[in-house]
């Protein structure tokens, strides 16, 4: 009975299952480079840091965009009560992207040898520029690759006039996914106009399209979960939608403060980003909603915290992390230091990351018409990678901290001698937190590629439910918004001690002010962000208790909707 | 549905103001974006910038085929292995910058600023010819000679050709005079008060403190040549290309090198002895050995007196060899 | 107007100014000529307004969201006895 309802959803499973192998690499590689941080001489002149950072970054988009295309294959048909158009063209996707990664891995360590394969003034094997390393060959196929997508998602759509917002989102999305590439596909000669058509790729990809196609996968996810009434969802996704561009599209100006462009875009980007959180908040609401509109069990777990950590991450990482160092007086000291990097991690991991791992947790065990399989690993690696993710923020953020006082305010520029000495504390804490993360990452790569064709284990699904009182009771908007709240105010505190920088004491050389408002301020929001998303999931697995009563028969996966 | 039952909601009106307002806003990212690029902003361009000849849009291409982004900042993006590379030009000048690259893997002491100091043209782009005029003008360079001047640095040695490094020192150039709007800020304090700092060296900074006839008179110690030729290479930075040990970074190794047979690039052979040695430090370019490209080495004939270059290949010749 | 409207309004307003307050850049030198005092201006006004409704257009949606969420439970009958559903303004 939940069998798929259309084959070519079956298409989905191998980007899944590609998505986990990359995933997995992309954490040893970032293993690998907390370790290069600890100790610089490590495989230096052999694979230097700044290749395997470049797989570290190249595989991430390779993996979050594997997740797109299979969340967007898996639902594109129950999307539009057909079967997808031209699967081959799918499979031929599928080698193409296999050939781009293997062939980007090859051409990166070329940069070692300062070969980028300049033809017709276009470097062809690799750019050495940061999250656009690859070279226009790579370039050119992935575009086509966009341009398949496109082909497949919109001949797979019904007419436009039967459009609902989740298609236009969708539609619009991998469109613009497409559209938006090409800024990253010429050499620009001033160092200026380059940066500020790079962030085209970069922002608009991030902040507009993959948050809009976020957005739509998460509203449809919530229609299969908990059959949400898809009108009400659309009419979220819409206004999801445009709250992301019209704080997101001047808000791309937060990335032209320094880069040599005119002074009105610090205005113009402190402003509109500061807006950005804005969605964020109403996406966060709207599962919110969904997921208490009525009292029934959650049948699948691990998809429903991935979409919830997905959703809060973005909220902390993207939200409140963002917020913290987008105003021009705050940016000018945050910009270029580790600060940034403890932004980009839960960003970039928890929101589109999670969305890819969240659909995986829904979709495979569906493809794989496993009714009841054994929810704790799924569990378990949930909380691994997440409370792993929240560290190396942490990390990233104390250490940013400290950078940015002893590199911007003390104006020490000796990273061997003097930056890294004072962040070494904090440089040790990466992989410590990295460990954690990737053992959660081997646990989700091993539960989901062996899922049901493992031997379930005996008394799988008859878990124990907890208590629907203390951390189990029912969560009220009330309480939510008091939780979100504890954030933003943690979130201010972040805001006012990068501000405190500014002040004269600091510039001085006292670093107190800031290092006690980043030692407050940091800390408490990852805690409450770790015990809202542990109390959230308490109150919706205490549902089982509650509803189940003494019999213990696990509630089927709603399979078809819409 | 967006409202409740039987209350006029206007949804349609809302979405299209929307979207209005999203058309308005791009036509102001648009707008804006046109006046930040035009000529009368006086924005510095890289085919505007010249050094020594070069222009910097070569550096470009240099810079992204090194992929020198994945370790360093330029105008704060990039990674954060390494320091932010927008007003170093500015700071630390051209000749440290010539120093430094061609064998990246240590940092220049003294003898090798001063070295490049000799060429006419990037003393002319430094705008002083002495070593001493040179640390007045770039305190950073200075700061980095005193401290860290013949140490090994944490960047490995790129096979970086002559004109590469040119070329990067001409887009060093073009960054350093971007208008990047106030950004990196100015430190207002001196920056070596951090505890956790690495101290200045002790020697380098009794020399700073002393008086110069004390000085004068260190020197006067006599010395065995061995002695006095390894304090030499580490002075005028010979080591930041030659390694005392078989390892060839970015020069060969000198450790077994005096007596061995060298292969040139002619396809001659030749014994390392004095006299080869003698005439490698005063005319690099005379006999190139194979696999090394000319012009790398610098000619020191104007630097040392015969003498010191008898100490030097006298240390050489105690490294061991036949 | 209704109540309910003033109150986003007022909202939006003063979410907005403490947005302009904070984005301020205290250094500028009016050094181009879009960079010139009247051109600033005009940038404050128009930002400002644009932020207005931006926030204003954020509370809205958010409030029907809310409302959705009441009508949908009252059509789902009161079998699970959900609670209550007015926590509009805790985020703004």
């Amino acid at each position: 009975m939940f069998r798929i309802e259309y084959q070519t959803q079956r298409l989905s499973l191998r980007f899944f299952m590609v998505m986990l192998v990359l995933f997995f690499f992309q954490t040893a590689l970032g293993l690998l480079l907390s370790a290069q941080h600890l100790d610089p001489m490590l495989l230096a002149g052999t694979l230097n840091f700044n290749v395997i950072r470049t797989q570290h970054l190249n595989l991430a988009i390779f993996w979050i965009l594997c997740g797109f295309i299979g969340t967007i294959l898996f639902v594109g048909p129950l999307l539009s009560k057909r079967e997808l158009a031209a699967p081959w063209l799918i499979k031929f996707l599928f080698y193409a992207l296999l050939a781009v990664v293997a062939w980007n891995l090859a051409t990166q360590i070329l940069a070692q040898q300062g070969v980028a394969g300049w033809w017709m003034g276009q470097p062809m094997l690799q750019e050495g520029l940061e999250y656009l390393e690859a070279g226009r060959i790579a370039d050119m196929v992935i575009f086509v690759g966009f341009a398949i997508l496109c082909y497949v998602v919109l001949r797979t759509f019904p007419p436009i006039s039967q459009w609902n917002e989740i298609h236009w989102g969708l539609g619009l999305g991998v469109v613009a996914l497409t559209l938006v590439w090409v800024f990253g596909m010429f050499f620009v000669e001033r160092l200026d106009l380059q940066e500020y058509f790079r962030w085209y790729v970069v922002h608009y990809w991030v902040e507009g399209v993959w948050e809009v196609i976020h957005i739509a996968l998460v509203g449809f996810l919530l229609v299969l979960l908990f059959k949400a009434d898809v009108k009400s969802v659309g009419y979220a996704v819409f206004w999801g939608i445009s709250l992301v561009w019209l704080s997101g599209l001047i808000g791309n100006a937060h990335h032209y403060f320094w880069i040599g462009t005119p002074e009105f875009w610090q205005f113009w980007g402190s402003l509109f980003s500061a807006l950005e959180p804005l969605p964020l908040i109403f996406c966060f609401w709207h599962i919110y909603l969904d997921a208490h509109q009525d009292g029934k069990p959650i049948p699948n777990m691990p998809a429903f915290a991935f979409l919830l950590g997905s959703v809060v991450l973005e909220q902390v990482g993207a939200g409140i992390l963002g917020f913290t160092m987008t105003f021009a007086l705050t940016n000018v000291w945050s910009h270029g230091t580790w600060v940034t990097a403890s932004h980009a991690h839960l960003a970039l991991f928890g929101t589109f990351g999670m969305l890819g791992l969240a659909a995986a947790y829904y979709a495979v065990p569906v493809m794989r018409g496993v009714t009841n399989f054994d929810q704790r690993p799924g569990k378990l690696a949930f909380w691994l990678v997440f409370t792993g993710m929240l560290g190396l923020g942490f990390a990233f953020a104390i250490g940013g901290t400290i950078q940015v006082f002893v590199y911007r305010t003390l104006g020490l520029d000796w990273f061997g001698g003097d930056v890294g000495p004072a962040m070494l504390f904090t440089k040790a804490m990466v992989p410590l937190f990295g460990l954690i993360f990737a053992a959660g990452v081997c646990l989700i790569v091993y539960d989901l590629i062996t899922l049901g064709l493992r031997q379930p284990s005996a008394a799988t699904v008859a878990t124990e439910a907890p208590a629907p009182s203390g951390w189990g009771r029912r969560l009220t908007g009330w309480e939510t918004g008091i939780w979100l709240l504890a954030m933003w105010i943690f979130g201010a505190i972040i805001t006012l001690g990068l501000l405190s920088f500014n002040l004269n004491t600091v510039q001085e050389g006292s670093a107190l002010i800031p290092y006690v408002m980043g030692g407050v301020g940091y800390p408490g929001l990852l805690l409450v962000t770790l015990f809202f998303v542990r109390r959230f999931l308490r109150s919706l697995e205490a549902r089982n208790k509650v509803s189940l009563g003494t019999t213990i028969a696990p509630s089927p996966l709603p399979a078809e909707a819409a | 549905m967006s409202c409740k039952p039987g209350e006029l909601c206007y949804e349609g009106v809302k979405r299209r103001r929307a979207l209005a307002a999203l058309g308005l806003m791009a036509l102001i990212f648009v707008a804006l974006s046109a006046v930040s690029f035009l000529d009368s902003r006086g924005q510095a361009v890289p085919s505007a910038v010249d050094y020594a000849g070069v222009d910097a849009v070569a550096g470009k291409r240099v810079i992204q085929a090194y992929n020198c982004m994945g370790c360093h900042t330029i105008v704060g993006n990039g990674a954060y292995f390494g320091p932010d590379l927008t007003k170093l030009y500015a700071a630390v000048g051209p000749a440290w910058l010539e120093a430094f690259l061609p064998s990246a893997g240590a940092w220049p002491a003294s003898g090798a600023v001063k070295l490049k100091l000799q060429d006419k043209a990037i003393a002319g782009e430094a705008g002083v010819d002495t070593i001493e005029a040179y640390m007045e003008k770039y305190p950073a360079a200075a700061e980095r000679i005193d401290r860290r001047g013949g140490t090994a640095t944490h960047m490995p040695n790129l096979p970086f050709s002559r004109s590469d490094v040119q070329e990067l020192v001409a887009f060093l150039k073009y960054t350093s005079e971007m208008n990047t709007e106030g950004w990196p800020p100015v430190p207002k304090v001196d920056g070596l008060t951090f505890r956790e700092a690495t101290p200045m060296p002790v020697a380098a900074r009794q020399a700073a403190l002393a008086p110069t006839e004390e000085a004068g008179q260190a020197t006067a110690t006599p010395k065995s040549a061995t002695a006095h030729g390894a304090e030499l290479v580490e002075e005028n930075g010979c080591t930041a290309c030659h390694a005392p040990t078989k390892e060839n970074l970015v020069g060969p190794g000198w450790d077994g090198l005096y007596g061995s047979t060298v292969k040139l690039a002619d396809g001659s052979s030749v014994v390392a002895d004095d006299a080869y040695l003698t005439e490698k430090i005063l005319k690099p370019e005379a006999r190139v050995v194979e696999g090394y490209e000319a012009g790398v080495m610098p000619s020191f004939a104007e630097i040392l007196d015969a003498d010191q270059i008898a100490d030097i290949v006298a240390y050489i010749r105690s490294l061991g060899g036949n | 107007m209704s109540a309910q409207r003033i109150i986003r309004l007022s909202i939006a307003v003063v979410a907005s100014g403490a947005s302009l307050a904070l984005s301020w850049p205290y250094w500028r030198d009016f050094g181009y000529w879009p960079e010139s005092r009247t051109m600033w201006l005009a940038y404050f006004i128009l930002g400002f307004i644009l932020a207005v409704y931006v926030f204003y257009v954020f509370l809205g949606s958010l409030r029907t969201l809310f409302e959705h969420d009441a009508l949908e439970r009252e059509k789902s009958s009161a079998a699970c006895g959900c609670g209550e559903s007015g926590c509009k303004e805790d985020v703004a």
